[in-house]
């Protein structure tokens, strides 16, 4: 089933809108929350969230990237449960060992100034992130978007763990560059 | 920022790039261990000591087409190679010329009608176009799909090409479907843990489908220009070398797959389509399939090797 023919489920209210997308993208969903959660039962009970979330937001809103829409929906439900979990001094993820990446890139500065700010550093990364080869681009969202580990990102493009990281390296560096030549920072 | 902020920050990204970095992925499935047999028991390729079988799709490039002479039974045809992507692995496939296809499609009537039958491969009147429905045009299988889907197939599905990426990967593109649903996906990677060749230039590999064991070798040769090529079949090699069919042309089991690689590009044959046809380019009728010739070896290796020193 198409993406669009499953929306329309949710549109009739069909609940069958629910086991189509789970069938299509819950493997994806999973993936994605168990990168952040480190443990089955978390994704699971996160993907379990997503489809109740997609249900009562669809409609109104009608995605026009299924796939991206739903992705943020359980990322975001996952990043809460991981700031739960860790508060209760739980995890084992990716999610530590990227942020001490982001350690030496990030300013360390307290939160954006403000929302114009913030907006205009989204859209400058996404003209960076467009100016990026496909591969690479692929490379840095699968970390910094999906926390996926170096060794499972090299081994989907057939690279050594380390060539992941060096060409990390290099898009931070790049990514910094871009942003402080247009007077921004992370 | 504070560096938690910064996934806050990357959260919010384009939803192009996501959908673009987890296309495929989410395309890559683990195959359940059952099905893993049924599947790979159609591909017909596999490890001895094969782990994990992941279903990848491919992106195919129609803009890279383009025609290619190729000989088939002393014939020669022209065939479509396709430009494939396969994650960032360039792989051109040989398609079955425009005329073989079109006696098959003549065959397989027409096969848009089993995708509006609600019954599906259990109805008597469209089961028929099901069982032949991969004889059908591969551009048009794809561009029907959009190679949006990913299903896995039943057992009765085809497999239509076989051919090879590196040394440890066995891939096969085939058309397969379930129920109402059509899905032609291209399919199949059987991860090989060890394959070793040996000093007479063969490597062989085995595994268990559904209680019978398969072997395979790959034969390591050389073309006139001094290039590898890997000629895989099914042992044992004379069996192979005679593909046998029953009458209603359902079994087809593989002759010739072979592969090389120029230039950094993998460009696959497949010779299926050479049993269909007599020495003299005729096509071989039906009633005559269970009869087909029992000497084809020396055909099928003349015409693989104009194939190979072509590159």
């Amino acid at each position: 089933m198409d993406d669009k023919e499953i929306i329309a489920l949710y549109f009739k209210r069909d609940e069958e809108a629910i086991p189509a997308t789970e069938k299509k993208y819950g493997a994806y969903c999973l993936s994605v929350a168990k990168n952040i959660l480190g443990n089955d039962e978390d994704a699971k009970e996160c993907l379990n969230d997503t489809l109740l979330v997609l249900w009562n937001e669809i409609p109104p809103k009608k995605p026009k990237v299924f796939l991206s829409f739903i992705g943020k929906i359980t990322r975001n439900l996952s990043l809460n449960i991981y700031r739960k979990n860790t508060a209760e001094k739980r995890g084992g993820t990716e999610l530590p060992a990227i942020l001490d990446e982001m350690a030496e890139f990030v300013s360390d500065r307290e939160d954006i100034e403000c929302n114009f700010e913030r907006k205009e550093l989204i859209a400058e990364i996404n003209t960076f992130l467009e100016k990026l080869p496909a591969e690479k681009r692929k490379m840095f969202v699968l970390r910094y978007w999906g926390f996926e580990s170096a060794a499972e990102i090299a081994k989907r493009f057939g690279k050594k763990e380390t060539a992941v990281h060096s060409a990390l390296q290099r898009i931070r560096e790049k990514l910094k560059k871009h942003l402080a030549e247009r007077g921004l920072e992370l | 920022m504070k560096k938690e902020e910064f996934y806050n920050i990357m959260g919010e990204i384009d939803d192009k790039f996501i959908a673009e970095a987890y296309e495929n992925k989410n395309r890559r499935k683990i195959i359940p261990f059952k099905k893993t047999f049924a599947l790979i028991a159609a591909v017909l390729l596999i490890a001895a000591t094969a782990t994990v079988v992941i279903a990848k799709v491919f992106d195919i490039r129609f803009d890279d087409t383009e025609k290619v002479k190729l000989y088939q039974d002393g014939i020669e045809v022209e065939h479509t190679r396709y430009s494939i992507m396969y994650d960032s692995e360039e792989i051109k496939i040989d398609e079955f010329s425009e005329e073989v296809q079109k006696n098959f499609k003549e065959l397989s009537g027409n096969w848009k009608e089993l995708l509006d039958c609600p019954k599906g491969v259990d109805c008597p009147e469209h089961e028929p176009l099901y069982h032949n429905r991969d004889f059908l045009n591969l551009s048009e299988a794809i561009d029907y799909i959009g190679c949006e889907r990913i299903k896995i197939p039943d057992q009765r599905f085809r497999t239509t090409q076989i051919f090879v990426l590196q040394s440890d990967y066995y891939i096969s593109l085939h058309y397969c479907g379930e129920s109402t649903e059509i899905d032609f996906s291209v399919y199949v990677t059987a991860e090989i843990d060890v394959k070793e060749r040996r000093e007479d230039g063969i490597s062989k590999f085995s595994f268990t489908s559904i209680g019978e064991e398969k072997e395979f070798s790959e034969e390591y040769r050389t073309n006139k220009n001094g290039i590898e090529y890997v000629v895989v079949y099914k042992e044992p090699k004379d069996e192979y070398f005679n593909a046998s069919y029953d009458r209603n042309l359902r079994e087809i089991s593989t002759s010739v797959a072979a592969y090389i690689v120029k230039d950094g590009v993998l460009y696959s044959y497949n010779d299926i389509i050479r049993e269909l046809y007599n020495e003299d380019g005729t096509e071989v009728d039906e009633v005559s399939m269970s009869n087909i010739r029992k000497d084809k070896k020396e055909i099928v290796e003349k015409y693989l090797k104009l194939w190979a020193d072509s590159f």
